[in-house]
């Protein structure tokens, strides 16, 4: 008999300390954890391209969670997305005219919805609509200037060779691609160091078909995404002389410079606290791999 | 209780079984009657189907053809419900005891009832210890089954059979290795649970002179039939070779040394010498 | 030829023992509304399977979670992402690891002892005499093991996946110094309820909890009743166990996530 009930002793402490570590689990370390419980209400939003969002993504207002995304739907007939936002009840007070924006978390973070505070005195009620709202094609089309895609141009026409120089290339290797306007015209066919002025040589193939590029074009070096692979963007310029075999590229944009403006677009940075952003240029080339 | 509520006095009633294992035919158009209230023996060569009977009688076990009927039902044809109700009529003693190994003996005998009943503790306390009495065990209630003797775990089993007294019981081979004073303690424990209680009991078994004692009526089945049968002192006398050779103990006789096997001296690889 | 027959052999009797196992499982379920009566020994049985499996499950996340957050420091501080590093022990303990290394575990603690004490008792006659005594071994033997593997899986498992981000705190902020604040904050930003512990810690350790108790009750239920038979069906419980585990994950995380 005692054997019986210390059986049923161990057995309720296993099941109270199994159910203790789900609730550790699901609110200590989930997003449970950043989740206001309590009583909330509807307000709806229309998106034009509401991007990666999802049901449950947070509603913000300053960075600070007020509610999450109740649902998604899309009108038949009509191109908008019909977003309802559910807000907790204790932020109450928001100006009828605030603007709805989708936000990403980082750049490669899930996607959120910020509400910016208007100066309107009405104040949005259970069920009414946030009139002024700004989808999250702005953030991405910004990004998109920075973020060419594709490989490298393939080589069929010839090419010709031009230099520039560069006081920091990255990661830029031999066999990195060289774009303009996003699209792959050669590709870099070497990188030196050239220790008299302290700074990279980088010699650049560029396919015969794009010899109408201006002389005074800048280069700049660019990164495909965060984490993605260095290339080498022209912008062009407004010389009517072209680049010949052998020019030298005097307006050139190194590195470091893209990490600084990808720096402005980590809204809401997910927390790299290790100071990276914004280090001083002269860092060495190969600082990352 | 029982035998008051039927005025037939014939328990089990068992005919024209007729059982094949693996090719081979167990039991032939058996009958058998097993009269309510009195100590039947089952006897026969080991391999002949006495469990393999008594699992037939159990309901564990279906026979290709024939009725098995026990107080009136015919087994095969109980559901699920009726057969477990009518194995709570009867007390089982397993040829190795089979005690529930996670129990002392004192939850073993309590687990019948435990299972079936909502008694208080009090009540199976003392059912239990009456039982452990009557089997001369109740000072090892708290001992483990791996504690004890063979001829001990026979008896706890034996208590555990009466312990919601059937009306049948049915004991497999309940004299095989125990010394003579277990054995004549089981046998005891037998007449007294059949004189006192009026259990019918079945018991399958070699030991004539043991059988002779407590048996009132005798079946001997060999072929899966059944040869003989008749009163303990008589059986031997009818004279017919089977009784012949099994209560004299002959090699020689009707039931075959050899289990049923191909031709030999094929078997060694030598020609046939007939043919 | 030899070779074939008896591969094919080999094929159908496994494809006979899953037809088999199927069979069983039913029998296990019809038995389980009878079982209900043996509460008593549905605890008895969590306590076995269960609450005994602690120590190696706890030791076990510990260090899985430990060793996880060694690993992914070096690779993200490669990105300058450590402070990600107790997000990614969170989501991969709690999607993958978790429910597979606590299966795999149980399988080779509970499962085992299941199928040899079964077995056992068939050898030794326990469940017949439990079918005569009116007692059903399905309902009393086979059901409540079962259902005792299909709750202690998933708590396990969850003291698991809890043991694995302790591990990984202690490695990534006690040792390795990466801030409190941003690996709490990065993981409860990442982490969601539904994607990864509902349908990764529970749903997935639920099935497996199933898969492993069923294949443990039957492999001890059929066992042959000799000593030979008994320990070949336990090895047998173990190689079927962790085959259909990490089967069944692939098949999970297809439709779960
Ligand atoms: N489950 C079974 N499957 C196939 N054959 C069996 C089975 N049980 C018993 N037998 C066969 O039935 C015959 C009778 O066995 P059994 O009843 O154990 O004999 P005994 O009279 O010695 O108790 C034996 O030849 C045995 O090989
Ligand atoms: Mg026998």
């Amino acid at each position: 008999m005692s054997q019986r009930k210390s059986y049923a002793v161990g057995t309720g402490l296993f099941i109270v300390l199994g159910f203790a570590a789900l609730a550790y689990l699901a609110t200590q370390t989930s997003s449970v954890a950043n989740r206001q419980q309590g009583a909330s209400y509807t307000v709806d939003a229309q998106f034009e391209n509401i991007g990666q969002l999802k049901e449950r993504a947070p509603v913000k207002i300053a960075g600070v969670r007020v509610g999450q995304v109740q649902s998604i739907g899309l009108e038949p007939g009509k191109s908008v997305a019909d977003v309802k936002l559910a807000i907790d009840k204790r932020y109450a007070d928001i100006p009828a005219d605030s603007v709805a924006t989708i936000f990403t978390s980082g750049l490669l973070g899930d996607q959120y919805v910020g509400i910016e505070y208007g100066h309107s005195k009405d104040r949005v009620a259970d069920g009414s609509k946030l009139a002024l709202t700004r989808s999250s094609e702005p953030l991405e089309e910004m990004l998109g200037k920075f973020f060419g895609a594709g490989g490298a141009a393939d080589n069929i026409g010839g090419s010709y060779r031009v230099t520039a120089r560069f006081s920091n290339v990255g990661s830029l290797s031999a066999g990195s691609p060289v774009k303009m306007a996003g699209v792959p015209i050669g590709q870099v066919v070497s990188v030196q160091a050239e220790p008299a002025k302290l700074d990279a040589l980088v010699t650049l193939a560029i396919d015969n078909r794009y010899n109408q590029i201006p002389d005074d074009s800048a280069a700049a070096v660019f990164t495909s995404g965060l984490i993605g692979s260095q290339y080498v963007a022209i912008q062009p310029g407004g010389s009517p002389d072209m680049l010949k075999n052998g020019d030298e590229m005097i307006l050139t944009q190194s590195a470091m410079q893209l990490e600084d403006l990808i720096g402005k677009f980590l809204v809401n940075g997910s927390g790299s606290s290790d100071g990276k952003q914004g280090a001083n240029p002269p860092t060495p080339p190969a600082g990352k791999h | 209780m029982n035998a008051a509520a039927s005025p037939d006095d014939t328990l089990i009633r068992i005919r024209g079984l007729t059982t094949v294992l693996n090719g081979k035919k167990v039991f032939d158009a058996l009958d058998m009657d097993i009269p309510r209230g009195r100590v039947t023996a089952i006897m026969g060569p080991s391999g002949t189907g006495k469990t393999t009977l008594l699992k037939h009688i159990t309901g564990q076990m279906h026979g290709d053809a024939g009725q098995i009927l026990v107080d009136g039902r015919n087994v095969p044809d109980l559901s699920r419900e009726a057969l477990y109700a009518l194995r709570e009529k009867i007390g089982y003693l397993f040829q190795n005891s089979a005690l529930l190994t996670d129990f002392d003996v004192f939850e073993n005998v309590a687990f019948p009832l435990r299972q079936h009943t909502k008694l208080p503790e009090v009540l199976i306390r003392n059912l239990v210890l009456t039982k452990l009495q009557a089997v001369g065990l109740r000072g090892a209630a708290q001992l483990m089954p791996s504690e004890l003797s063979g001829g001990m775990a026979r008896r706890v089993a034996l208590a555990r059979a009466i312990v919601f007294d059937p009306m049948l019981i049915l004991y497999d081979e309940p004299f095989v290795g125990l010394d003579p004073i277990a054995l004549n303690q089981v046998l005891k424990l037998i007449r007294t649970l059949n004189e006192t209680l009026g259990i019918t009991s079945v018991l399958v078994a070699h030991e004539l002179e043991a059988i002779k004692q407590v048996a009132d009526h005798i079946f001997l089945i060999a072929n899966g039939k059944v040869v003989a049968q008749g009163d303990p002192r008589t059986i031997a006398d009818d004279g017919s070779p089977w009784t012949r050779q099994f209560f004299g103990g002959d090699a020689d006789g009707p039931v075959p040394f050899q289990y049923p096997a191909g031709d030999y001296a094929e078997a060694l690889g030598f020609p046939r010498s007939g043919a | 030829m030899n070779a074939r027959i008896e591969r094919d052999n080999v094929v159908t009797q496994a494809l006979g023992q899953i037809g088999n196992c199927g069979v069983f499982l039913l029998q296990i379920l019809a038995a389980i509304p009878r079982s209900l009566r043996y509460g008593r020994e549905t605890v008895r049985q969590l306590w076995f399977v269960g609450a005994m499996s602690l120590t190696i499950i706890m030791t076990c996340g510990l260090f899985v979670g430990m060793v996880l957050e060694l690993q992914l420091y070096h690779v993200l501080s490669m990105f300058g992402s450590t402070s990600m590093s107790g997000t990614v022990v969170a989501i991969a303990t709690y999607r993958e690891l978790g429910p597979v290394v606590t299966a795999l575990l149980f399988a080779g603690r509970a499962g085992t002892a299941i199928t040899a004490e079964i077995g056992l008792m068939r050898a030794t006659d326990q469940i017949s005499a439990m079918e005569l005594m009116a007692v059903d071994p399905l309902a009393y033997v086979a059901a409540p093991r079962f259902l005792a593997g299909l709750v202690a899986m998933p708590l396990l498992c969850c003291v698991f996946c809890a043991l694995a981000v302790f591990g990984g705190h202690l490695v990534g902020v006690s040792w390795l110094g990466i801030d409190n604040g941003t690996f709490w904050s990065n993981m409860t930003a990442t982490v969601d309820v539904w994607q990864d512990i509902v349908s990764g810690v529970i749903w997935k350790s639920l099935a497996f909890g199933a898969v492993v108790a069923l294949i443990a009750v039957y492999q001890g239920y059929t066992a042959p009743p000799t000593s030979e038979g008994v320990a070949y069906a336990t090895t047998r419980t173990v190689v079927a166990s962790s085959i259909a585990i990490l089967a069944l994950d692939f098949v999970l995380t297809a439709f779960l996530m």
